[in-house]
């Protein structure tokens, strides 16, 4: 016990004695030391020297009072030489500050522009502040966001990132996701009203670089964005402090609040000349110019710019007409449910334009091989390989059907799947591709993709025995037990909210359907709705609940009830209900 | 006799009386001397002039209890040292903690140093009265000191809370806010007692002077006061608990190395010792008590027990300093009351706590742990047998010691989910 006691109290005394050597000799004294020693050897005055020579070093602070709560700045104990002007090509922390007019340092401290954790006199401290600071020292191409929180005029000209990084934040979309007060209204991301406050640059960085980085389920599209662009959208960001919010104006709270802000004029998206000058030009050329500017090229494919997440616009002269265009711009929800396109804060007239310059394109050529024509068509949401899996397959909602299933693909009559691909799948994102390859080119494609694409065998169904018509009459009391039956049998898959997120349906693919798509509802006979089922679906995990889960044919009739009371379609059958839609289809 | 010699003379003896003014007795080498050392110092007073060697084995106690204090010491030193550069104003409070961590020379050392002792102190307090328990050792006469000993545990828990407030940062602020807002949760007086502890609705400066006041002058005097009380009923109580086989005479005892300085006739005429009395007068005069001349398998204090809490007291001191030169305290953004953070978590010894609220309010956070305090403190009135008292996990005491086993693994196990498999929302998470 006692030489373990003298081993311990020996090794308690060295460590003191470590601490203390560490503690009292501290590196912001010998950076002093070392600029007196060097000051003055670049003086001639002996009595400069003789007064450098005698100086100690000692703990050099601001207190800063113009600018809100009071901050205490020590960054000059080690950057003792930042007013030196002999010293502009000295190593760090002895290099001179590049000069900055009308800013002096005893006014402005040194953290208002440059982040940092001020009240350090130790490197690590001082510049990362530890490992749970929120503001670490500013890279130098991003001070400018420290900049603009006093230099607030959008076009002053020593913001450079800060401008583009605005541009591009209404060109690529983001200002109709994002709610930045008094820029912009949107309500399907976080609100980035201070995000420059809340979060390093770094993680800005790496969430416009990657949305899924950090948060696997994110919708955020990752676009295609070259380096400079990322900086710009980064710096731009990190400007946005909340510090000037009160200095917007009154008018852009309140409208914040509604859905479609009339206060966002066209000049504030696109920028003042082109706002201008677009007012007289004819509406499709109109619509020609502004469309890269709004964002729509962010997601969409035109031509030859492709954002990779969203549908190919080169065709929509054929698929779609003006009034389909109009209810898709207003709320792209009532179309296809599952869209991720955000309701984008235009008037109308501006989509007018788009409409009719998207409307009065001319149809790319088409190829003539029915397996080109895949490619050009089919591919970007089906795969190459027809396996479901497109560049933009994970943005769309329902997922494009997996072409190789042949349970589903084989067991589902021509007609139907002609249908489809002529007319499209109401709800959906597919289109129809009918009116743009013409009935005989159409019939040929149904044909290679049954070709080529279904592997596997299938199993033909039998007799299938399924009522035209509800057997049971749409009532209150037929709704609640069709309630009672989803509740028992049906919601592990599609959800306590019919909408297809169940706990299960995370593994099941294809996902199970949203039972809330009204348009795509809409549009199916209810006998289809019966056989699903009754019988199941081959080639999906649709489990034939008329045998596993022994349901009658009236039992069935009253789950299809409640799923009409889902979407407003109980009082009639789908072909007696009135159409909302215009039937583009 | 006067003692004066003059003026000269004093002058030259001065050094001298002043060292022996100081130092009245000699540095012991007799029995005699031995026996002194708790008398003559203040210090060790406390304890007594000879101490049973099973209390001294490490395997039985593990020293917790005097770890523990010497956390609580060197928490009180480090505790007034940084209170010279900590104010407790809610726009200075987290400027301070800055200045205490980059700018104060080893201000970042005691902090660190502060903080992890006071994680330090709540484990081993835990781990104490887990040892006390499993070695049978609340049992009477020992009922009072373990009640004070769980008195003492909550009082930890509310010292350690209380300064979890003081940086001010958003980690202090929010673990406050939902540790107080589980305080509410009791029936009828909860909203008082959150009022009572806040000062106001909300945590704002009331609270941080309030804790501040708790932290550093009222839970300190009334833990000082108690842990005089724990130790002085050491003594009453007879010294620790230790098994009846520690009793017996050298032939038949295990400690064979306890009895010293033995006179052959004497000892063999001497009846075996089963209650040793511990008055002050019994000690040195008469001759049935001399010392080391009965077979009691005890030793002298000094300085047998004092090297060991020496020894005790110095690895504490040596793991804060390595573990505080290694890991920097955590200080997050200052705090702000528009933004909290998603989860906001209680300090760790509450995380169970939190974690039992998340599926009910009353019982997670009023009910269960009132039921577990109270089931603590009436322990040694519920348990009254006296078998396997002072070993280790008594067959005797099979049920008592599963019971207490499942209820360390039960809250272990919430403090685990709490604090890594719960995120946003207090959703389950995997951290890995």
């Amino acid at each position: 016990m006692r030489t373990a006691l003298a081993t311990i109290s020996i090794i308690v005394l060295a460590l003191h004695g470590f601490i203390y050597y560490e503690q009292l000799s501290a590196r912001w004294q010998e950076h002093q030391s070392q600029y007196f020693q060097q000051a003055a050897e670049r003086s001639d005055n002996p009595a400069v020297r003789a007064t450098l020579a005698h100086r100690k070093p000692q703990i050099e602070q601001v207190i800063v009072r113009s600018f809100g709560n009071p901050r205490v700045d020590r960054c000059m104990t080690c950057h003792i030489a930042v007013d030196d002007p002999r010293f502009v090509k000295a190593d760090q922390p002895l290099r001179t500050h590049p000069p900055i007019p009308g800013h002096k340092f005893e006014t402005f401290g040194c953290t208002i522009c440059h982040d940092g954790q001020g009240r350090a006199v130790d490197a690590e401290h001082a510049h990362t502040g530890g490992e749970d600071w929120p503001w670490p020292l500013l890279a130098p191409e991003l001070i400018e966001a420290n900049c603009v929180q006093c230099h607030t005029d959008p076009d002053w000209p020593h913001a450079p990132r800060v401008a583009a990084g605005r541009r591009l934040f209404f060109q690529r979309a983001c200002y109709t996701c994002h709610t930045i007060a008094g820029l912009s209204y949107g309500s399907i991301g976080p609100e980035l009203t201070e995000v420059g406050h809340k979060r390093r640059a770094s993680y800005i960085r790496e969430k416009i670089e990657n949305p899924r980085a950090t948060n696997p389920t994110s919708t955020m599209p990752r676009q295609e964005l070259k380096p400079d662009e990322v900086l710009a959208l980064t710096a731009f960001l990190k400007s946005q402090q909340a510090s000037n919010v009160a200095r917007a104006p009154l008018a852009s709270f309140v409208s914040a609040q509604q859905q479609r802000p009339e206060w966002l004029p066209l000049a504030h998206i696109v920028g003042p000349e082109l706002a201008t000058s677009v007012e007289t030009m004819p509406p499709a050329a109109r619509g020609a110019a502004l469309l890269p500017k709004v964002g729509c090229l962010s997601c969409h494919r035109l031509d030859a710019s492709d954002g990779r997440v969203a549908p190919d616009l080169d065709f929509t002269a054929a698929q779609r007409d003006r009034d389909w265009l109009m209810v898709h711009f207003n709320d792209p929800k009532k179309v296809v449910p599952g869209s991720l396109m955000p309701p984008y804060p235009l008037p109308d007239d501006v989509f007018d334009s788009l409409s009719q310059y998207l409307l009065s394109r001319p149809l790319p050529a088409l190829p003539e091989a029915p397996a080109d024509q895949y490619a050009l068509l089919c591919a970007r949401c089906h795969g190459d390989k027809g396996k479901g899996d497109g560049t933009i397959s994970g943005y769309l909602d329902p997922r494009p059907r997996d072409l190789t299933k042949a349970a589903f693909m084989k067991t589902k009559s021509r007609e139907r799947l002609l249908a489809s691909l002529t007319s499209g799948v109401p709800g959906t994102s597919m289109a129809p591709w009918g009116r743009v390859l013409g009935p005989e080119r159409t019939a040929a494609l149904i044909d290679y993709v049954l070709g080529t694409f279904p592997q596997g065998s299938t199993r033909e169904p039998k007799g299938r025995k399924v009522p035209a018509v509800n057997p049971v009459v749409y009532a209150p009391a037929s709704v609640a037990r069709g309630e009672a039956i989803f509740l028992n049998r049906c919601w592990g898959c599609h959800g306590k909210k019919a909408d297809g997120h169940g706990p299960n349906a995370e593994d099941i693919v294809p996902r199970p359907r949203n039972l809330r798509n009204t348009p795509f509802l809409r549009s199916v006979s209810y006998a289809r709705l019966h056989e699903s089922i009754k019988y199941g679906v081959q080639g999906t995990a649709m489990p034939a609940a008329g045998f596993d889960f022994a349901l009658s044919d009236q039992q069935i009739g009253d789950l299809i009830n409640f799923i009409y009371s889902l979407n407003g379609l109980g009082t009639g059958t789908p072909a007696q209900t009135a159409q909302i839609l215009p039937t583009a289809r | 006799m006067s003692r004066d010699q003059g003026l000269l003379a004093n002058l030259r003896d001065l050094p001298k009386n002043v060292w022996r003014s100081l130092f009245r007795n000699p540095l012991p080498s007799s029995d005699l001397g031995r026996s002194q050392t708790s008398f003559s110092n203040f210090f060790l007073h406390i304890h007594p002039v000879k101490t049973h060697v099973h209390s001294l084995r490490p395997a039985y106690t593990f020293g917790l209890g005097v770890i523990a204090f010497s956390l609580f010491i060197i928490l009180t030193a480090t505790g007034i040292l940084l209170m010279f550069y900590y104010v407790p104003s809610v726009e200075q409070a987290h400027d301070r903690m800055l200045d205490l961590s980059g700018t104060v020379a080893f201000g970042v050392l005691l902090r660190n140093m502060h903080r992890w002792a006071a994680h330090g102190m709540v484990a081993i307090v835990l781990l104490h009265m887990a040892r006390v328990f499993f070695t049978g050792s609340y049992k009477p006469p020992r009922e009072l000191n373990w009640v004070i000993g769980i008195v003492l545990l909550l009082l930890t828990f509310f010292a350690s809370f209380t300064g979890y407030l003081l940086p001010w940062d958003q980690l202090a602020y929010w673990a406050i806010t939902v540790g107080t807002s589980i305080a509410a949760y009791a029936p009828g007086v909860g909203e008082l007692i959150r009022f009572v502890l806040l000062g106001d609705r909300i945590v704002g400066q009331e609270a941080l002077i309030r804790f501040y006041v708790l932290h550093v002058a009222v839970l300190p005097a009334i833990i000082t006061i108690l842990v005089g009380v724990h130790f002085w009923r050491i003594r009453k109580d007879g010294g620790l608990s230790r098994p009846a086989s520690a009793d017996l005479p050298e032939a038949q005892s295990e400690f064979p190395e306890a009895v010293e300085g033995k006179l052959e006739g004497l000892a063999a005429r001497s009846k075996i010792q089963k209650k040793k009395s511990f008055g002050v007068l019994g000690m040195v005069r008469g001759p049935f008590n001399k010392v080391g001349n009965t077979p009691d398998n005890t030793v002298y204090s000094w300085p047998h027990l004092f090297t060991a809490e020496l020894f005790c007291f110095a690895l504490t001191v040596l793991i804060v300093l390595i573990v505080a030169m290694v890991f920097n305290a955590p200080l997050e953004a200052p705090a702000d009351p528009t933004h909290p953070p998603n989860p906001s978590k209680a300090p760790w010894y509450f995380l169970g706590l939190q974690e039992m609220v998340s599926y009910s309010a009353f019982w997670g956070g009023v009910g269960i742990p009132t039921l577990f305090v109270l089931g603590l403190l009436l322990v040694p009135y519920l348990d009254r047998r006296n078998k396997g008292v002072g070993e280790w996990f008594s067959r005797h005491r099979l049920l008592a010691n599963t019971l207490f086993v499942l209820f360390l693994l039960v809250n272990l196990v919430l403090i685990i989910i709490g604090t890594f498999f719960r995120g946003p929302n207090w959703s389950l998470v995997t951290p890995w």
